[in-house]
């Protein structure tokens, strides 16, 4: 095989591994290439497992980002990079609720934050309530359920993802997750 | 079948004029028209766009990274005449975080290898070797890509730490290839 000198291209087509790989030996750019890819997935979950509060769940995904950052050396890879990136947040959010006090949920910001169906104010504004009473159920549940049933609706992973990214048992994302759906169902019924 | 939360088997009969009597788990949210299912799908929807702040958080999270200052340790420059020291009797070094910056730097430049690990072994601030994993492309000659490697780190130490980078003999540059992958390792 010949070998061929270029430019890496474009890194925002690197596999997680690659990423990896180049960030543990210190390449920034590669790592922000990682920040990129899932900081905005992990700033909503950081968003919502803190009720709604911007300041919160930006300091949760720094924090976690910088954890990630001094400590990808040890990163073995037993665990996929995101699921990782994702107990990081969930580590870091839990340490802020706890110090936290309880705060009310501030409707404005849900609202800002809920999607806006430009042509039809009605529905829009419909929309938008809706998903404000899904944050202030979700605001009442523990937080491990919550971060259960964020992880699995929102995000999309599964049990056994979950299961890793919050160090619990398989089983206990289960019980978790049928909590919770069960919770937020009772809590949204008044919508029907 | 065993059922789980998840399963979509244990949507209970909506079939008219049926009650279950005991929704099973997960069943109130599985209706077609449920609130708690409207909501997350908006959600869902709204977790597929970066959140609005997101920009001013991503710039903060780089500017610390690019802030933070990991463990390294000093390593003294070499000199022609072999001397550690200069004319004032003091030394110059250059940090070991520096050193695997610019070996990871010249060994990025190729599609058929990468480093994996670039491990520096220094004792009393003198470089005394250099473990060098790499991921190297299925297909490429081995044998012809660790040669160039080791002339490669050689280079690159030796222009920030001076010709003599042994103090008097050789550097070891032991290479370790420690994974094949198909393509070009830098993106696989």
């Amino acid at each position: 095989m010949q070998e061929i000198e270029e430019s890496p291209g474009d890194l925002t087509e690197a596999s997680d591994d690659a990423l990896v790989r180049a960030a543990r030996l210190g390449d920034q750019d590669a790592f922000a290439v990682i920040v990129d890819r899932y900081g905005p997935g992990m700033y909503q979950y950081a968003m919502r497992l803190v009720a709604g509060h911007d300041a919160d769940a930006a300091e949760v995904v720094q924090e976690a980002f910088i954890s990630a950052w001094r400590s990808i050396g040890t990163f073995a890879g037993r665990s996929q990079l995101r699921t990782w990136l994702f107990s990081l947040v969930h580590r870091r959010a839990v340490d802020l609720l706890r110090k936290r006090r309880p705060t009310p949920i501030d409707d404005e910001q849900l609202a800002l934050e809920s999607p806006v169906a430009d042509d039809d104010p009605l529905r829009s504004t419909i929309d938008a309530e809706l998903v404000a009473a899904l944050q202030e159920a979700l605001a009442t549940l523990p937080p491990t359920q919550r971060a259960v049933w964020l992880l699995r609706e929102t995000e999309d992973m599964s049990y056994e993802e979950i299961a890793e990214a919050l160090s619990i048992p398989v089983g206990s994302v289960r019980g978790h997750l049928h909590r919770g759906r069960r919770t937020l169902a009772e809590r949204m019924a008044r919508w029907r | 079948m065993a059922l789980t939360p998840d399963d979509p088997n244990t949507t209970p009969s909506t079939t008219p004029g049926t009650t279950p009597s005991a929704p099973p788990s997960g069943a109130a949210d599985a209706r077609p028209g449920d609130p708690l299912e409207q909501a997350t799908a908006l959600v869902r929807a709204e977790s597929a766009e970066p959140p609005q702040q997101w920009g001013e958080v991503r710039d903060r999270i780089r500017d610390r990274v690019r802030l933070l200052v990991l463990p390294a340790e000093p390593v003294r420059l070499s000199r022609l005449d072999g001397a550690a020291v200069d004319d004032r009797d003091s030394t110059m070094t250059v940090s070991s975080r520096v050193l695997r910056a610019a070996v990871r730097q010249r060994l990025s430049g190729s599609t058929t290898h990468v480093p994996d690990a670039i491990d520096l072994e220094i004792e009393d601030e003198l470089l005394t070797g250099l473990r060098l994993e790499l991921v190297v492309a299925f297909g490429a000659d081995l044998a012809a890509v660790v040669g160039r490697v080791r002339d490669d780190v050689a280079e690159a130490l030796a222009a920030l730490l001076g010709p003599d980078l042994g103090f008097g003999t050789p550097l070891r540059i032991d290479v370790e290839i420690v994974d094949v992958v198909p393509g070009d390792p830098r993106l696989v």
